[in-house]
């Protein structure tokens, strides 16, 4: 597979955190064996991370997130998803968690604009990890199993409807946003 | 297989399942003896920077073993070599500290401990919480036992059919876990 031009950088600059809408999806690759075994249905789960890298799904597809920082396409590794939702109402698995437990950064490499990151906000005990990560692992969607090459031509076609479907809505936000920004703007500028 | 009918296998429902583990495994062995010998159950000098396996031997020998028993806990700590020998380089690849000789060292205890009982773990792999995990399945029922480098144990115990979490625990030593996999397993 080609490295897609489109996920380059190129100038572009960080998007806030607001704008990562709760039902986009953070992809995540993980290794066959080590991290997945191919007969099973989700990765392993002392492999799931509450530090995590992700591409997101306005600027990318789920197997483009195959592609490592040196454009190398790591054909056997599955792809999983998060929603945004799942990692940010931490408070609905447990109590104790505050909402703010997580914090999802977009943090654009060279050669993935799409990277985010996921960071712990704040200390949390062994115990309370081992609740998340399964969390985690029961809400993800899998979107390719590990070996799974070359894939299914439907797969990659509905994983581009998703990622244009999601930009034209991130897009429609952005518009919104920045109108509303813009009004207030010239209502204080009349005052 | 021949070998295993000859044997004086007492059938509960934990001898019965690991039975199982034990014809694929020797299988695997078959395959394995063709393609590479030395690529399965390491020899104790291949494992360059784990320094307590000398013990490993007579861990096995333990009279308290039946022969069943004493194959499948054969299995189970080549099983945990194999962890112990590929550690470093999936520590270098998740950049995470690999589980430490304290760590495998009670992880080789409780196996032979488990082992008395008849009790044994589908899998073992490092965790990327730094340590080791364990896990143990009846049924639906899932136990995800994490021994940590900081010296804490914990296990979290799932229903994978509901996708439920049936308890989450933090404990003070590997007897706890023992005496509650063991009422779980007898429940």
């Amino acid at each position: 597979m080609k490295f897609p031009k489109c996920l380059e950088k190129r100038n572009r600059k960080n998007i806030q955190e607001k704008f990562l809408l709760f039902f986009n999806y953070m992809f995540a690759r993980h290794k066959p064996y080590s991290q997945w075994l191919p007969e099973d249905e989700y990765p392993d789960f002392s492999q799931i991370r509450t530090n995590q890298s992700f591409n997101w799904s306005v600027f990318s597809t789920p197997i483009w997130t195959r592609f490592n920082n040196q454009r190398q396409y790591l054909k056997d590794h599955g792809v999983i998803g998060y929603k945004v939702k799942t990692i940010r109402n931490t408070s609905k698995y447990d109590p104790q968690f505050d909402d703010d437990t997580f914090l999802l950064k977009h943090k654009p490499d060279e050669n993935n604009y799409s990277h985010c990151e996921l960071y712990l906000n704040k200390k949390i005990t062994h115990s309370q990890k081992r609740k998340i990560r399964i969390t985690f692992k029961n809400e993800c969607i899998k979107s390719y199993k590990p070996l799974e090459n070359p894939p299914k031509k439907r797969k990659i076609i509905f994983g581009y409807i998703l990622m244009y479907f999601h930009r034209l809505i991130f897009n429609t936000v952005v518009l919104f946003k920045n109108f509303r920004l813009n009004k207030t703007r010239t209502i204080k500028i009349n005052d | 297989m021949i070998a295993l009918a000859d044997l004086d296998i007492q059938y509960d429902k934990r001898i019965e399942f690991n039975q199982g583990v034990l014809i694929e495994h020797l299988i695997k062995i078959d395959k394995v003896k063709v393609d590479s010998p030395s690529t399965y159950s390491p020899k104790l000098n291949e494992l360059n920077s784990y320094t307590i396996d000398t013990n490993s031997d007579t861990l096995i020998d333990s009279q308290d073993l039946t022969d069943i028993q004493k194959q499948l806990l054969e299995i189970k700590r080549d099983s945990l070599y194999e962890v112990v020998r590929s550690s470093i380089k999936w520590a270098d690849e998740n950049s995470v500290q690999k589980p430490t000789d304290d760590v495998f060292d009670r992880g080789f205890t409780l196996l032979k401990s488990l082992a008395e009982k008849n009790i044994f773990p589908d899998r073992m792999s490092p965790s990327i919480e730094e340590g080791l995990c364990l896990n143990f399945r009846i049924n639906d029922l899932v136990i995800y036992l994490e021994l940590y480098n900081d010296g804490e144990i914990g296990y979290l115990t799932e229903n994978v059919k509901n996708k439920k979490i049936i308890e989450n625990e933090d404990l003070n030593s590997i007897l706890e876990f023992i005496e509650r996999i063991e009422e779980i397993f007898n429940s």
